[in-house]
């Protein structure tokens, strides 16, 4: 009953979010071929997924669907309709769609947690070590340190780039259609960013059975490969 | 009231740097936006990956079962 109620709540959700991203953008602007193929789309993704998630055995496809296929066409159709001049879309309009696509992402987790068989914990071979300690304590923490991350990279940094007004010569000479495109690439990229962060980094966290342990040692590489991009990125910005 | 044992003390240290590291992301995620709005893709791009691999290796040390 409670999964039924969170999987009809994860649908206005994504509604919601569909026409705050797709629809009033489409609405508002003459629509390229791109931002109406994308719209129908993801409409399509979240609709045949709330018609799938009903029957158990296809679950996993409608999950598949609706946390993968409806935000990567919504996030097609942002960068779309990001290359045009965009309607206005201030930081009030922004904060709302990126709060509202997070509880949507947050709903579609919960209602397939809800959803999940718990029959495979409960059987657990005599002769096998017993199961690991989880300690809960710190995943509040580490859950509000990604929501921060993720509302700063889709909201708050889009905006204090996109604040000035236009800069560069091109933009001042080509004026404010120009400009908007770019805040809108900015836009778009950001979102992006964060939803890619934050459904990567929250799946982990979140997930009931970590398929292994966690390895300073693996933390170590990965954090000599970003600095090996890093100083990649240095030599490629100053070889120009 | 007991002691913590420096085996728990090390499993506090090692999350809370794994915290430090996903708020750390937000530098490289900060350089990629700027590069977006610079138009220069290539640099975004691999700002953006640097920012996705710090916040795994936070996540990383953030795991259940890590320094236990």
């Amino acid at each position: 009953m409670r999964t039924a109620l969170t999987a009809q709540l994860a649908l206005a959700l994504g509604l919601a979010t569909w026409a705050q991203l797709a629809l009033v953008p489409l609405l508002l602007r003459r629509a390229g071929p791109w931002s109406v193929l994308t719209a129908a789309a993801s409409f399509t993704a979240l609709a045949a997924s709330a018609q799938l998630s009903r029957d158990p055995a296809r679950r996993p496809l409608a999950l598949g669907l609706a946390a993968g296929v409806f935000p990567c066409a919504l996030g097609v159709g942002a960068l779309a309709m990001a290359l045009g001049p965009l309607p206005r879309f201030d930081l009030a309009a922004r904060a709302l769609a990126a709060l509202t696509g997070l509880a949507y992402l947050a709903a579609v987790a919960v209602a397939w947690r809800g959803a999940a068989p718990t029959a495979a914990y409960d059987v657990v071979p005599l002769d096998a070590p017993p199961p690991r300690r989880d300690a809960p304590a710190w995943k509040p923490a580490a859950l509000a340190t990604l929501a921060v991350v993720g509302a700063s990279v889709a909201v708050l940094m889009p905006a204090a780039l996109t604040a000035r007004g236009p800069s560069t010569l091109a933009e001042r000479l080509g004026g404010d259609a120009l400009a908007r495109g770019r805040a809108g690439l900015v836009t778009a990229g950001g979102l992006a960013l964060a939803l890619v962060i934050t459904l990567g980094a929250g799946g982990a966290l979140l997930r009931r059975a970590p398929i292994r342990r966690g390895n300073p040692a693996r933390a170590g590489m990965l954090l000599l490969w970003a600095g090996v991009l890093a100083l990649i990125r240095y030599w490629i910005d100053h070889s120009r | 009231m007991t002691r913590p044992s420096l085996r728990a003390v090390a499993a506090a240290a090692t999350r809370f740097i794994g915290l430090c590291l996903i708020l750390a992301a937000l530098l490289p995620c900060w350089e990629a936006l700027r590069a977006l709005d610079r138009r220069d893709l290539v640099s975004a791009l691999f700002a953006a990956c640097v920012a996705w691999i710090v916040v795994q290796a936070g996540v990383e040390l953030l795991r259940p079962g890590s320094a236990e």
